[in-house]
């Protein structure tokens, strides 16, 4: 043999190569060919479609966070007159509960019937500062309407 | 696709969707792949296992090749790192022949070496090669394996089997100082 030292010697190389050359059975061949093709055939889910596809049950669960949303503001009564300037009797239905404007009314409308007529003005005072155009309604406020008449 | 076309160009091809390719492919590294697990493991049924498990990683993983290295080193570079996890699963774990500290020029221990007796015993010089290479450390075995099988450099064997080049030169010597010394015919 030569090149004694070396990471190389023909005479080796030659012999190993004389050895017989085995390899794996046909079972084997037959299994990874078969794999190979039916790999390159199945639809691949690449990469790309792995990094994105937290869209699809996003997409879902951000219609259906929606959907319920609306579902509660259709439903829940409303608390602010849905045209401002306008009273809107609507809103009583299925509730006892007042819109803040009303409540705010039926308070001064109180305060005038108690005479109280100083408290019943800051009341207004402030009530137009919330409302500024807010249109009372005289038939249900009458004392209210007059007494801002008187104040102006 | 040709028969003449790269390993590179292959791999790309067939990752691209042409089965053909892999057919080429397989065609080229079945045999030497296969007697690189058999030589290493000892066993045809463990390099049955273990020669299809890596053709079925590459497969799996044919999306992610990148001609950023030869396919050589590639393929070689898995079927090293199925063998290693082969081993860790094994009761004695990875061979102490792979620490990078043993002294892989020291004289192998008598008992693991193939008396000149027994080669000129009739023994056929190929056979006698074979017995001489399943009696090797199994770090020096596989650097020589690879390097016969593989056709790789010291270099790459170095890069795939993550050792410093100085680690799998000194394998690679010490299985050809042994086989030579081995079959050289006796002489008293």
């Amino acid at each position: 043999m030569t090149n004694s030292g070396s990471d190389h010697d023909d005479q080796l190389s030659s012999l190993y190569r004389q050895t017989e050359p085995d390899g794996p059975g046909e079972m084997t061949d037959a299994r990874i060919l078969a794999e190979a093709r039916h790999a390159v055939k199945r639809p691949e889910r690449t990469s790309a479609a792995r990094k994105y596809n937290w869209i699809m049950p996003a997409g879902i669960a951000a219609t259906v966070a929606i959907a319920a949303i609306i579902s509660v503001i259709m439903l829940e009564p409303a608390k602010t007159p849905l045209q401002p300037g306008v009273e809107n009797d609507s809103v009583h239905i299925g509730t006892t509960q007042p819109s803040p404007p009303r409540r705010q009314l039926d308070r001064i409308s109180l305060l005038i019937k108690e005479n109280r007529i100083d408290e019943a003005r800051s009341a207004l005072a402030d009530f137009r500062k919330l409302y500024p155009d807010y249109r009372i309604n005289a038939k249900k406020y009458p004392t209210v309407v007059e007494l801002e008449a008187q104040s102006q | 696709m040709q028969e003449s076309a790269t390993d590179e160009e292959l791999m790309e091809a067939y990752r691209d969707g042409d089965a053909n390719a892999f057919e080429i492919l397989y065609q080229r590294y079945r045999k030497p792949l296969f007697r690189y697990f058999q030589h290493q493991c000892g066993s045809a049924a463990i390099a049955e296992e273990l020669f299809q498990d890596i053709w079925m990683n590459l497969i799996r993983a044919r999306q992610r090749y990148h001609v950023s290295a030869k396919f050589r080193t590639y393929i070689y570079r898995l079927a090293h790192n199925r063998l290693i996890d082969h081993y860790r699963k094994q009761k004695h774990g990875i061979p102490a022949s792979y620490d990078e500290n043993e002294n892989t020029l020291a004289t192998p221990a008598a008992a693991n070496t193939i008396t000149p007796e027994r080669t000129v015993s009739g023994m056929r010089q190929v056979d006698a090669l074979l017995d001489a290479i399943d009696n090797l450390p199994e770090a020096q075995r596989e650097a020589f394996l690879l390097k016969e099988n593989g056709d790789l450099s010291v270099e790459q064997i170095a890069e795939l089997t993550d050792v410093k080049p100085e680690t799998a030169k000194s394998r690679v010597r010490y299985a050809i100082n042994k086989l030579k010394q081995t079959l050289e015919p006796h002489h008293d």
